[in-house]
């Protein structure tokens, strides 16, 4: 038992789990590499299409909350996105916020909130992008 | 005989596996929580993405040659590591970006993989630095030095360039990078690159005069040293680091000199690593 790390010259034997792990790792670098060709090759560089939808609105402390989530369908990501969501009422809008997302990713969703003083339910809520960086 | 022999090299090998995951979280710690680094991952470049992860295999291939977390005494056993190595350095990114709340299961196939792949290359050299500085095994540290102090003058450059690929990707995807190189004139860069040329002499003339068992030129004189280790060094560094700023695409677009002056930037940990890997590794 002793001798058996003796030197190199000693023919060892590759466990055959060292063989899995390694064939485990071979499909992981050929997915990863594969799955980013395909991300490059697929992107005809379409920019940042953005749609929201509406997720919750909550009642808090100090007036409302409308969780939403933005969804990129372009093949760029958005940067620093800036997000207004305007109560409307009728013509005139009866109160804004807004709401800026560190990042939106190509083909992604993020979620994010905007806080209300007056109860959304009782007005037309739009949600929309104002302007993003290019990263 | 021969079963209870296949056991507990399967059983040494299970203790390696857990130095390579100890290797890999203990190396990329400062990049698992770096914000640029998920960012870059989401949105970086797919080809040049790719092609840092197909680079590093050859890299991982030299390391585990040279200094590995197994003993290896053949090519195919070095390939069989660095497989393994970097099933290691992906899992465990994985994990601990899932655990970090940075990957999630409603982000789509390709973000995912991309933020992961990004820090598996550094995880993968960790797992593969592990023998180094995790080393318990006697014989086996002894075989690396032996590998170590015969590597020809080839061999010591390519752990230089492990050094640098390693030290600056642990900063270059940060904003920093290109926010110093605007705060610099262009005096301070010619400053910085004659400090970091220091630097790196400073270094490299240590582990040839003290009689390190790295050293292979042990009583050369200084302008020898400096001509084939640090200038060739730093020149290396240099090209490390244009390589990837542009992978990051921190650069692209910018004007040439102050490309250069951002090269000059992530040269100093480049430049930094190059030097020290040879007392490091």
């Amino acid at each position: 038992m002793a001798e058996e790390k003796s030197k190199g010259s000693e023919k060892e034997q590759t466990p055959v789990w060292e063989w899995i792990i390694a064939a485990f790792g071979l499909i992981l670098v050929t997915g990863a590499v594969g799955t980013m060709v395909y991300r490059a090759a697929a992107e005809n560089p379409t920019p940042p299409n953005l749609s929201f939808s509406i997720d919750s609105i909550e009642p808090t402390a100090n007036g409302y909350l409308v969780k939403f989530t933005v969804k990129n369908t372009g093949n760029r990501t958005a940067a620093g996105l800036n997000i207004e969501g305007v109560l409307k009422n009728g013509e005139d809008d009866a109160e804004t916020s807004s709401a800026t997302l560190t990042y939106a990713p190509a083909n992604s969703v993020r979620q994010g909130g905007l806080f209300f003083t007056k109860d959304p339910n009782q007005f037309n809520l739009q949600i929309r992008a104002l302007g993003y960086e290019q990263p | 005989m021969p079963s209870a022999k296949r056991k507990s090299d399967t059983l040494i090998f299970f203790k390696h596996l857990a130095r390579a995951y100890g290797g890999a979280i203990l190396f990329s710690f400062p990049i698992l929580m770096t914000m640029e680094v998920w960012w870059l991952g989401a949105y970086l470049d797919g080809f040049r993405l790719a092609l840092f992860t197909l680079l590093t295999i050859p890299l991982l291939i030299g390391l585990s040659y040279y200094d590995g977390f197994e003993d290896t005494s053949s090519v195919l056993e070095d390939v069989v590591a660095t497989f393994v190595a970097y099933a290691v350095g992906f899992t465990s990114s994985a994990l601990l970006l899932y655990l970090f709340g940075v990957i999630t299961t409603e982000m789509s196939a390709s973000e995912v993989i991309g933020k992961i792949s990004l820090q598996a290359i550094t995880a993968s050299l960790g797992a593969m630095f592990a023998q180094s500085l995790l080393m318990v095994d006697k014989a086996t540290e002894e075989h690396a030095e032996e590998r170590k102090r015969s590597a020809h003058y080839g061999g010591q450059l390519f752990l230089m360039v492990v050094g640098a690929v390693f030290l600056s990707m642990s900063v270059a995807p940060t904003e920093e990078m290109v926010l110093i190189s605007f705060q610099m004139t262009y005096g301070h860069t010619v400053a910085l690159a004659l400090i970091s040329l220091l630097l790196m002499h400073g270094f490299i003339y240590a582990v040839e005069s003290s009689g390190h068992e790295n050293a292979i030129s042990a009583g050369a004189p200084m302008w020898s040293i400096f001509l084939r280790y640090t200038v060739v060094g730093y020149a290396m560094a240099l090209l490390i680091s244009f390589y990837i700023l542009w992978t990051f695409g921190s650069i692209s677009d910018m004007a040439i000199t102050e490309q250069i002056k951002a090269v000059v930037v992530l040269g100093v940990p480049a430049a930094v690593g190059a030097s020290a890997s040879r007392i490091i590794l």
